[in-house]
Protein backbone atom coordinates (compact mmCIF):
# COMPACT_ATOMS: atom_id res chain seq x y z
CA UNK A 1 0.00 0.00 0.00
CA UNK A 2 1.19 3.18 -1.16
CA UNK A 3 0.22 6.52 -0.96
CA UNK A 4 0.88 9.62 -2.71
CA UNK A 5 1.06 12.76 -1.68
CA UNK A 6 -0.07 15.35 -4.51
CA UNK A 7 1.20 18.54 -2.69
CA UNK A 8 4.63 17.24 -1.68
CA UNK A 9 5.27 16.91 -5.40
CA UNK A 10 3.42 20.08 -7.04
CA UNK A 11 2.72 22.72 -4.63
CA UNK A 12 -0.82 24.30 -3.81
CA UNK A 13 -2.57 24.72 -7.19
CA UNK A 14 -1.49 22.18 -10.13
CA UNK A 15 -2.17 23.54 -13.58
CA UNK A 16 -0.28 22.28 -16.19
CA UNK A 17 -0.55 18.96 -17.79
CA UNK A 18 2.92 18.79 -18.16
CA UNK A 19 3.47 18.81 -14.52
CA UNK A 20 0.59 15.94 -13.30
CA UNK A 21 1.72 13.75 -16.25
CA UNK A 22 5.46 13.69 -14.12
CA UNK A 23 2.74 11.61 -11.83
CA UNK A 24 3.49 8.85 -13.68
CA UNK A 25 7.23 8.12 -12.31
CA UNK A 26 5.64 7.54 -8.54
CA UNK A 27 2.55 5.40 -9.24
CA UNK A 28 2.77 1.87 -9.51
CA UNK A 29 0.63 -0.85 -8.98
CA UNK A 30 1.68 -0.61 -5.38
CA UNK A 31 0.12 2.67 -5.03
CA UNK A 32 -3.26 2.39 -3.64
CA UNK A 33 -4.50 6.54 -3.47
CA UNK A 34 -3.27 10.05 -4.12
CA UNK A 35 -3.75 11.91 -1.28
CA UNK A 36 -5.05 15.76 -2.42
CA UNK A 37 -4.48 17.51 0.98
CA UNK A 38 -3.30 20.97 0.85
CA UNK A 39 -4.43 21.06 -2.96
CA UNK A 40 -5.98 24.91 -3.33
CA UNK A 41 -6.93 24.42 -7.57
CA UNK A 42 -6.81 22.39 -10.48
CA UNK A 43 -6.83 23.00 -14.33
CA UNK A 44 -9.33 21.05 -15.82
CA UNK A 45 -6.56 19.37 -18.13
CA UNK A 46 -5.33 18.39 -14.90
CA UNK A 47 -8.39 16.99 -13.64
CA UNK A 48 -8.25 15.43 -16.79
CA UNK A 49 -4.75 14.18 -16.26
CA UNK A 50 -5.94 12.69 -12.89
CA UNK A 51 -9.04 10.80 -14.62
CA UNK A 52 -6.19 9.03 -16.86
CA UNK A 53 -4.05 8.30 -14.28
CA UNK A 54 -7.31 6.42 -12.18
CA UNK A 55 -8.40 4.73 -15.10
CA UNK A 56 -5.32 3.17 -15.84
CA UNK A 57 -4.68 2.68 -12.02
CA UNK A 58 -8.14 1.57 -11.37
CA UNK A 59 -7.72 0.49 -7.81
CA UNK A 60 -6.34 3.86 -7.03
CA UNK A 61 -8.73 6.14 -5.23
CA UNK A 62 -8.52 10.15 -4.61
CA UNK A 63 -8.35 11.22 -0.83
CA UNK A 64 -8.73 14.49 0.96
CA UNK A 65 -10.36 16.71 -1.45
CA UNK A 66 -11.33 20.24 -1.15
CA UNK A 67 -15.10 20.69 -2.31
CA UNK A 68 -14.06 22.69 -5.23
CA UNK A 69 -11.23 20.61 -6.63
CA UNK A 70 -13.59 17.60 -6.58
CA UNK A 71 -16.12 19.38 -8.17
CA UNK A 72 -13.42 19.57 -10.84
CA UNK A 73 -12.76 16.50 -11.41
CA UNK A 74 -16.47 15.14 -11.62
CA UNK A 75 -17.72 17.81 -13.69
CA UNK A 76 -14.61 16.48 -16.22
CA UNK A 77 -15.36 12.57 -15.35
CA UNK A 78 -18.60 13.35 -16.08
CA UNK A 79 -17.83 15.02 -19.24
CA UNK A 80 -15.46 11.99 -20.32
CA UNK A 81 -18.10 9.47 -20.61
CA UNK A 82 -20.26 11.76 -22.19
CA UNK A 83 -18.94 12.02 -25.18
CA UNK A 84 -17.69 14.91 -27.10
CA UNK A 85 -20.28 17.92 -27.41
CA UNK A 86 -19.78 19.88 -30.07
CA UNK A 87 -21.11 23.78 -28.97
CA UNK A 88 -22.70 25.93 -31.03
CA UNK A 89 -23.69 29.27 -29.92
CA UNK A 90 -26.95 31.16 -30.91
CA UNK A 91 -25.12 34.45 -31.46
CA UNK A 92 -25.40 35.60 -35.05
CA UNK A 93 -21.63 34.16 -37.01
CA UNK A 94 -20.40 35.48 -40.21
CA UNK A 95 -17.44 34.77 -41.74
CA UNK A 96 -15.64 37.44 -44.11
CA UNK A 97 -12.87 37.40 -46.06
CA UNK A 98 -11.03 41.18 -46.65
CA UNK A 99 -8.72 41.77 -49.57
CA UNK A 100 -7.48 45.19 -48.44
CA UNK A 101 -7.73 47.26 -45.54
CA UNK A 102 -10.93 49.28 -46.43
CA UNK A 103 -12.99 45.52 -46.34
CA UNK A 104 -11.45 44.99 -42.84
CA UNK A 105 -12.86 48.15 -41.91
CA UNK A 106 -15.89 47.67 -42.78
CA UNK A 107 -16.24 44.19 -41.82
CA UNK A 108 -14.77 45.35 -38.11
CA UNK A 109 -17.62 47.99 -38.44
CA UNK A 110 -20.36 45.60 -39.22
CA UNK A 111 -23.55 45.89 -36.81
CA UNK A 112 -25.73 43.42 -37.63
CA UNK B 1 16.35 57.66 -38.22
CA UNK B 2 18.65 57.42 -41.04
CA UNK B 3 16.50 55.83 -43.80
CA UNK B 4 14.22 53.39 -42.24
CA UNK B 5 10.82 54.05 -42.73
CA UNK B 6 8.68 56.09 -40.16
CA UNK B 7 4.83 54.79 -39.73
CA UNK B 8 3.11 57.17 -37.54
CA UNK B 9 1.05 54.77 -34.71
CA UNK B 10 -2.60 55.85 -34.63
CA UNK B 11 -3.93 57.01 -31.67
CA UNK B 12 -6.25 54.98 -29.32
CA UNK B 13 -7.63 55.84 -25.65
CA UNK B 14 -9.32 53.68 -22.65
CA UNK B 15 -12.38 55.12 -24.63
CA UNK B 16 -11.78 53.79 -27.82
CA UNK B 17 -14.43 51.79 -29.27
CA UNK B 18 -12.77 48.10 -29.80
CA UNK B 19 -13.40 48.19 -33.65
CA UNK B 20 -11.12 51.80 -33.29
CA UNK B 21 -8.66 49.97 -31.22
CA UNK B 22 -8.70 46.55 -33.76
CA UNK B 23 -8.00 49.15 -36.92
CA UNK B 24 -4.97 50.84 -35.45
CA UNK B 25 -3.54 47.39 -34.57
CA UNK B 26 -4.21 45.92 -37.97
CA UNK B 27 -2.81 49.40 -39.94
CA UNK B 28 0.43 48.89 -37.74
CA UNK B 29 0.80 45.58 -38.30
CA UNK B 30 0.37 46.14 -42.54
CA UNK B 31 2.39 49.17 -42.77
CA UNK B 32 5.44 47.19 -40.60
CA UNK B 33 4.84 44.04 -42.26
CA UNK B 34 5.45 45.87 -46.25
CA UNK B 35 8.84 47.16 -45.40
CA UNK B 36 11.66 44.83 -45.19
CA UNK B 37 14.04 47.37 -43.49
CA UNK B 38 13.50 48.32 -39.89
CA UNK B 39 11.07 50.57 -39.38
CA UNK B 40 10.19 53.88 -36.96
CA UNK B 41 6.62 53.91 -35.30
CA UNK B 42 6.27 57.27 -34.75
CA UNK B 43 4.17 57.70 -31.42
CA UNK B 44 4.09 61.63 -31.78
CA UNK B 45 0.70 63.34 -29.76
CA UNK B 46 -0.19 59.82 -27.74
CA UNK B 47 -0.35 60.20 -24.50
CA UNK B 48 -2.45 56.99 -23.75
CA UNK B 49 -3.32 53.53 -25.18
CA UNK B 50 -5.29 50.95 -24.83
CA UNK B 51 -4.96 47.86 -23.04
CA UNK B 52 -5.25 45.84 -26.14
CA UNK B 53 -2.98 47.92 -28.23
CA UNK B 54 0.09 47.87 -25.53
CA UNK B 55 -0.54 44.41 -25.06
CA UNK B 56 0.08 43.45 -28.94
CA UNK B 57 2.98 46.11 -28.90
CA UNK B 58 4.46 44.13 -26.57
CA UNK B 59 4.20 40.59 -28.31
CA UNK B 60 4.67 42.13 -31.63
CA UNK B 61 8.06 43.91 -30.94
CA UNK B 62 9.15 41.12 -28.88
CA UNK B 63 8.73 39.25 -31.90
CA UNK B 64 10.25 41.31 -34.16
CA UNK B 65 13.59 41.31 -32.09
CA UNK B 66 14.62 44.97 -32.31
CA UNK B 67 13.28 45.51 -36.06
CA UNK B 68 10.90 48.30 -34.68
CA UNK B 69 12.42 51.67 -33.38
CA UNK B 70 10.25 53.87 -31.18
CA UNK B 71 10.65 57.68 -31.43
CA UNK B 72 8.72 60.73 -30.17
CA UNK B 73 7.44 58.77 -27.03
CA UNK B 74 6.24 61.21 -24.45
CA UNK B 75 7.06 60.94 -20.44
CA UNK B 76 3.55 59.57 -19.44
CA UNK B 77 3.63 57.41 -22.32
CA UNK B 78 7.04 55.79 -21.74
CA UNK B 79 5.98 55.69 -18.16
CA UNK B 80 3.15 53.41 -19.53
CA UNK B 81 5.25 50.84 -21.14
CA UNK B 82 7.81 50.38 -18.65
CA UNK B 83 5.02 49.39 -16.54
CA UNK B 84 3.55 47.14 -19.04
CA UNK B 85 7.19 46.19 -20.46
CA UNK B 86 6.38 46.79 -23.70
CA UNK B 87 9.95 47.58 -24.43
CA UNK B 88 11.23 44.79 -22.80
CA UNK B 89 8.77 41.60 -21.48
CA UNK B 90 9.57 40.36 -18.17
CA UNK B 91 11.45 36.21 -18.76
CA UNK B 92 9.92 33.97 -16.71
CA UNK B 93 13.10 31.62 -16.24
CA UNK B 94 15.65 30.06 -13.87
CA UNK B 95 18.07 32.78 -14.91
CA UNK B 96 16.03 35.99 -14.09
CA UNK B 97 14.59 36.61 -10.77
CA UNK B 98 11.29 37.27 -11.96
CA UNK B 99 9.43 37.18 -8.60
CA UNK B 100 10.99 40.30 -7.56
CA UNK B 101 9.99 42.28 -10.27
CA UNK B 102 6.44 41.19 -10.32
CA UNK B 103 5.90 41.30 -6.42
CA UNK B 104 6.42 45.56 -7.37
CA UNK B 105 3.42 45.12 -8.98
CA UNK B 106 0.88 43.97 -5.90
CA UNK B 107 -0.95 47.91 -5.69
CA UNK B 108 -1.25 48.42 -9.13
CA UNK B 109 -3.77 47.59 -12.21
CA UNK B 110 -1.00 45.72 -13.99
CA UNK B 111 1.01 42.64 -14.55
CA UNK B 112 3.35 43.47 -17.07
CA UNK B 113 3.77 40.94 -20.43
CA UNK B 114 5.68 38.20 -19.25
CA UNK B 115 7.51 36.14 -21.51
CA UNK B 116 8.00 32.51 -20.51
CA UNK B 117 9.78 29.49 -22.64
CA UNK B 118 7.81 26.82 -23.51
CA UNK B 119 9.67 24.07 -21.47
CA UNK B 120 9.99 26.26 -18.30
CA UNK B 121 9.68 23.55 -15.38
CA UNK B 122 8.02 25.83 -13.42
CA UNK B 123 5.14 27.18 -15.08
CA UNK B 124 2.45 26.06 -12.43
CA UNK B 125 4.48 28.22 -9.66
CA UNK B 126 4.19 31.22 -12.14
CA UNK B 127 0.54 31.11 -12.66
CA UNK B 128 0.08 30.55 -9.22
CA UNK B 129 2.14 33.79 -8.71
CA UNK B 130 0.38 35.63 -11.20
CA UNK B 131 -3.09 34.68 -9.56
CA UNK B 132 -2.04 35.46 -6.52
CA UNK B 133 -0.72 39.10 -7.56
CA UNK B 134 -4.61 39.68 -9.32
CA UNK B 135 -6.09 38.39 -6.05
CA UNK B 136 -4.25 41.60 -4.30
CA UNK B 137 -4.97 44.11 -7.46
CA UNK B 138 -8.85 43.67 -7.58
CA UNK B 139 -9.33 42.93 -3.96
CA UNK B 140 -11.32 46.29 -3.35
CA UNK B 141 -13.06 45.69 -6.66
CA UNK B 142 -16.74 45.20 -7.23
CA UNK B 143 -16.32 41.30 -7.78
CA UNK B 144 -16.83 37.52 -6.46
CA UNK B 145 -14.44 35.36 -5.62
CA UNK B 146 -15.32 33.25 -8.86
CA UNK B 147 -13.92 35.75 -10.87
CA UNK B 148 -10.19 34.90 -9.63
CA UNK B 149 -11.22 30.97 -10.66
CA UNK B 150 -12.41 31.98 -13.92
CA UNK B 151 -9.25 33.84 -14.39
CA UNK B 152 -7.26 31.03 -13.33
CA UNK B 153 -9.60 28.64 -15.51
CA UNK B 154 -8.56 30.89 -18.44
CA UNK B 155 -5.32 31.00 -17.42
CA UNK B 156 -4.60 27.03 -17.12
CA UNK B 157 -6.00 25.85 -20.23
CA UNK B 158 -4.80 28.54 -22.15
CA UNK B 159 -1.07 28.32 -21.61
CA UNK B 160 -1.94 24.50 -21.42
CA UNK B 161 -2.78 24.64 -24.93
CA UNK B 162 0.44 26.54 -26.06
CA UNK B 163 2.52 24.14 -24.60
CA UNK B 164 -0.03 20.92 -25.85
CA UNK B 165 -0.38 22.42 -29.62
CA UNK B 166 1.54 25.51 -30.80
CA UNK B 167 5.12 24.29 -30.92
CA UNK B 168 5.91 27.28 -30.18
CA UNK B 169 9.44 28.60 -27.90
CA UNK B 170 7.61 30.91 -26.19
CA UNK B 171 4.22 32.32 -24.47
CA UNK B 172 3.39 35.87 -23.76
CA UNK B 173 1.12 36.73 -20.51
CA UNK B 174 -0.06 39.95 -19.09
CA UNK B 175 -2.95 41.76 -17.62
CA UNK B 176 -4.27 44.97 -17.53
CA UNK B 177 -7.58 46.35 -15.34
CA UNK B 178 -9.34 49.57 -16.30
CA UNK B 179 -11.69 50.89 -13.95
CA UNK B 180 -13.47 52.78 -16.24
CA UNK B 181 -15.29 49.50 -17.55
CA UNK B 182 -13.96 48.00 -14.48
CA UNK B 183 -12.92 44.76 -16.72
CA UNK B 184 -9.58 43.20 -16.67
CA UNK B 185 -8.07 42.71 -20.09
CA UNK B 186 -5.84 39.81 -21.02
CA UNK B 187 -3.41 38.74 -23.40
CA UNK B 188 -2.21 35.35 -23.89
CA UNK B 189 0.11 35.02 -27.27
CA UNK B 190 2.48 32.49 -28.48
CA UNK B 191 5.20 32.26 -31.79
CA UNK B 192 3.56 28.89 -32.70
CA UNK B 193 2.13 27.29 -35.70
CA UNK B 194 -0.94 29.15 -35.32
CA UNK B 195 -4.37 27.15 -35.18
CA UNK B 196 -4.55 26.83 -38.96
CA UNK B 197 -1.36 25.01 -38.82
CA UNK B 198 -1.97 23.00 -35.82
CA UNK B 199 -5.13 21.54 -37.61
CA UNK B 200 -2.63 21.17 -40.68
CA UNK B 201 -0.41 18.94 -38.91
CA UNK B 202 -3.25 16.41 -37.85
CA UNK B 203 -1.24 13.02 -38.39
CA UNK B 204 -3.63 11.64 -40.59
CA UNK B 205 -4.49 14.94 -42.40
CA UNK B 206 -7.94 14.50 -41.91
CA UNK B 207 -8.33 18.69 -41.23
CA UNK B 208 -6.89 19.36 -44.49
CA UNK B 209 -9.98 18.32 -46.22
CA UNK B 210 -12.42 19.75 -44.24
CA UNK B 211 -10.26 23.16 -43.65
CA UNK B 212 -8.56 23.35 -46.64
CA UNK B 213 -6.52 26.73 -46.40
CA UNK B 214 -9.15 28.55 -45.26
CA UNK B 215 -7.55 30.29 -41.89
CA UNK B 216 -11.02 31.57 -40.58
CA UNK B 217 -12.67 28.27 -40.87
CA UNK B 218 -9.81 27.25 -38.53
CA UNK B 219 -10.84 29.43 -36.29
CA UNK B 220 -14.65 28.57 -36.10
CA UNK B 221 -13.49 25.06 -35.83
CA UNK B 222 -11.52 25.72 -32.39
CA UNK B 223 -14.36 27.65 -31.38
CA UNK B 224 -17.06 24.88 -31.77
CA UNK B 225 -14.52 22.81 -29.31
CA UNK B 226 -13.15 20.82 -32.48
CA UNK B 227 -10.05 19.04 -31.28
CA UNK B 228 -6.74 18.96 -32.41
CA UNK B 229 -5.96 16.55 -29.92
CA UNK B 230 -7.15 13.60 -31.51
CA UNK B 231 -3.61 11.24 -30.22
CA UNK B 232 -3.75 8.26 -28.89
CA UNK B 233 -2.04 9.10 -25.80
CA UNK B 234 -4.56 12.42 -25.69
CA UNK B 235 -8.02 13.66 -24.52
CA UNK B 236 -10.20 13.89 -27.80
CA UNK B 237 -10.91 17.16 -27.05
CA UNK B 238 -10.64 21.15 -27.54
CA UNK B 239 -12.34 22.69 -24.95
CA UNK B 240 -9.39 25.48 -23.92
CA UNK B 241 -11.10 27.74 -26.34
CA UNK B 242 -14.58 26.96 -26.83
CA UNK B 243 -15.17 26.84 -22.78
CA UNK B 244 -13.21 29.95 -22.37
CA UNK B 245 -15.03 31.95 -24.82
CA UNK B 246 -18.27 30.30 -23.41
CA UNK B 247 -17.84 31.76 -19.53
CA UNK B 248 -16.06 35.06 -21.47
CA UNK B 249 -18.76 35.93 -23.55
CA UNK B 250 -21.78 33.90 -21.83
CA UNK B 251 -20.57 33.73 -18.01
CA UNK B 252 -19.20 37.15 -18.12
CA UNK B 253 -20.75 39.15 -20.69
CA UNK B 254 -17.28 40.00 -22.13
CA UNK B 255 -15.63 40.47 -25.31
CA UNK B 256 -12.81 37.27 -27.18
CA UNK B 257 -10.59 38.03 -29.85
CA UNK B 258 -8.14 36.00 -31.41
CA UNK B 259 -5.64 36.66 -33.80
CA UNK B 260 -3.89 33.57 -35.33
CA UNK B 261 -1.99 33.20 -38.77
CA UNK B 262 -3.35 35.14 -41.33
CA UNK B 263 -7.37 35.60 -39.41
CA UNK B 264 -9.27 36.90 -36.74
CA UNK B 265 -11.94 36.25 -34.59
CA UNK B 266 -14.24 38.57 -32.40
CA UNK B 267 -17.05 37.30 -30.37
CA UNK B 268 -19.32 39.10 -27.99
CA UNK B 269 -22.71 38.88 -26.84
CA UNK B 270 -24.01 39.89 -30.10
CA UNK B 271 -22.08 38.00 -33.01
CA UNK B 272 -19.47 36.14 -33.68
CA UNK B 273 -17.12 37.32 -36.54
CA UNK B 274 -14.34 35.39 -37.96
CA UNK B 275 -11.90 36.79 -40.83
CA UNK B 276 -9.48 36.23 -43.19
CA UNK B 277 -7.51 39.08 -43.20
CA UNK B 278 -5.78 40.50 -45.95
CA UNK B 279 -2.43 39.73 -47.03
CA UNK B 280 0.12 41.28 -45.33
CA UNK B 281 -1.80 41.08 -41.97
CA UNK B 282 -0.19 38.14 -40.13
CA UNK B 283 0.55 37.05 -36.92
CA UNK B 284 3.21 34.23 -36.57
CA UNK B 285 1.64 32.47 -33.82
CA UNK B 286 -2.03 32.91 -31.72
CA UNK B 287 -2.94 35.94 -29.84
CA UNK B 288 -5.84 35.73 -27.68
CA UNK B 289 -7.01 39.08 -25.89
CA UNK B 290 -9.90 39.06 -23.87
CA UNK B 291 -11.91 41.37 -22.05
CA UNK B 292 -13.24 39.88 -18.46
CA UNK B 293 -15.73 42.32 -17.20
CA UNK B 294 -15.31 42.18 -12.70
CA UNK B 295 -18.82 42.20 -12.22
CA UNK B 296 -21.04 39.50 -12.46
CA UNK B 297 -24.49 38.07 -11.99
CA UNK B 298 -24.72 36.55 -8.57
CA UNK B 299 -25.19 33.11 -9.83
CA UNK B 300 -21.87 33.18 -12.12
CA UNK B 301 -20.03 30.50 -12.00
CA UNK B 302 -17.18 29.00 -13.99
CA UNK B 303 -18.13 24.91 -13.11
CA UNK B 304 -21.01 25.96 -15.52
CA UNK B 305 -18.74 26.30 -18.32
CA UNK B 306 -16.31 23.19 -17.59
CA UNK B 307 -17.04 20.05 -19.39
Amino acid sequence: MKTIKLKELFGTEVLSRASIRRIYDFVDDETTSIDMSGIQFISRSVADELCNVTDEFNKLILTNMLDKVSKMISIVSKGRKAGHQFYSRNSLSITVTCSNMEDLRKALSLEL
Amino acid sequence: MGGNICIPVPNTCKESRLEDVLMALFFLMDETERQECKVVWDYQNIRYMHPFFTSFLAVYKDARHGLVEDVNVSEELQNLFNLVRVQAPVLVDNRVNFRQILDTYRNNAIIPMCKFALGYERIDSFQTLLQTILREQIKDKDHESEFITGFSYLLGELICNIQEHSCASYGYVGTQYLESDNSLYVCIADNGITIHGSYMSFPKGEYIRLIGNDEAEALRFSTKGISTKNLPDNESRGYGISTNLRMVVDGLGGTFLLLSGNAFLKIDNQQEQFVNLPKGINWDGTMILVRMPLKQSGDFSVYAYIE
